[in-house]
């Protein structure tokens, strides 16, 4: 015994015997109830056992939690790249508009005649090109 | 710790939570701290255990300890946080031994797995009794007040500790 027991202790002791005193000779004695006691506070020490927080940790917590007005903020500042790119997305679809206005202006000039191969390169080149900006357009859809 | 309200804690009152995270993440700082060494790692551990615990408040049942309900989050957390993470080489603080005693590094080790087993022990226990040991032997309650937190009798309590107890034993008496 490193120390005397506290009042809550001797309250807690005197309040579940009728001659705690006895109890506390009989616990001396018995290894059985000694064996009991020290298995008890071992195991309450493992489980009551404590770290300190890092600084900030409860504010972390919080923030993470779906709802809070932190949480909300990072979920907004996530969504923000998609507004940004709507801009360009509407840009992009003027581009190909224009393009398969220009592609078809110029099947028109050439008086629908020259089909791919058919000797016009630079029909087939405009529809290679209309392809390829388009199809990956069409396939995001 | 004091009962919570359960009512608001489904509704997920942030007020609420606020204070279980401070009241109670000491405490699972130190059941992660069983599993990793590494301190970042811990508070990772104990911040998902909060984030699961919010998105599953619904499921706390009435008469059950939320530490119990908690703790067994926060080992199911450490275990796959375990397994991504190579086991701690160096011995923390807390599993030195007390001074005076003979202890080679090699027992400070062995104890930090005792002490893992102990844990996964005691994350195996039935609610029942893992609840009756958090409030019995850590909060201190008398066997009449747990009783009323666990909604059962009296003998129910007594009975859930000494089995509890049984099942821990060779585990405790290794750490001895």
């Amino acid at each position: 015994m490193t120390q005397c027991i506290d009042s809550d202790a001797a309250v807690a002791l005197a309040s579940f015997a009728d001659d705690p005193i006895d109890v506390l000779e009989h616990v001396a004695a018995c290894e059985a109830c000694r064996a009991h006691v020290d298995d008890t506070a071992r195991l309450r020490a493992e489980l009551a056992a404590v770290l300190p927080m890092r600084e900030g940790f409860v504010q972390a917590v919080m923030a993470s939690l779906p709802g809070t007005a932190a949480a909300v903020r990072e979920e907004s500042v996530a969504r923000e790249p998609a507004a940004v790119a709507a801009p360009a997305s509407v840009a992009w679809t003027a581009v190909h508009g224009l393009l398969g206005a220009g592609l078809g202006l110029f099947v028109a000039l050439s008086g629908g005649t020259a089909a791919p191969g058919s000797g016009s390169p630079l029909l087939a080149m405009g529809l290679a090109a209309a392809a390829a900006l388009t199809l990956p357009r069409m396939v995001e859809r | 710790m004091s009962e919570i309200d359960l009512r608001a804690f489904h509704a997920g009152d942030h007020e609420l939570f606020e204070r279980l995270v401070e009241e109670i993440s000491p405490r699972l700082l130190a059941v992660a701290s069983r599993y990793t060494g590494d301190r970042d790692a811990m508070h990772d551990i104990v911040q998902n255990v909060w984030l699961r615990a919010y998105e599953r408040r619904g499921q706390l049942a009435s008469g059950v300890s939320i530490y119990g309900w908690l703790f067994s989050i926060c080992h199911r957390e450490a275990l796959s946080a375990r397994r991504a993470e190579t086991m701690r080489s160096e011995v923390q603080p807390h599993d030195l031994p007390a001074p005076g005693a003979l202890a080679t590094p090699d027992d400070c080790v062995k104890r930090a797995e005792i002490r893992g087993e102990l844990m996964d022990a005691v994350a195996d226990l039935p609610p029942r009794e893992r609840d009756a040991v958090e409030l019995r032997l850590v909060q201190g309650l008398s066997t009449k007040q747990a009783a009323q937190r666990m909604e059962c009798a009296e003998g129910t309590v007594k009975a859930a500790l000494h089995h509890a107890r049984q099942k821990l034993q060779p585990i405790l008496r290794r750490l001895r």
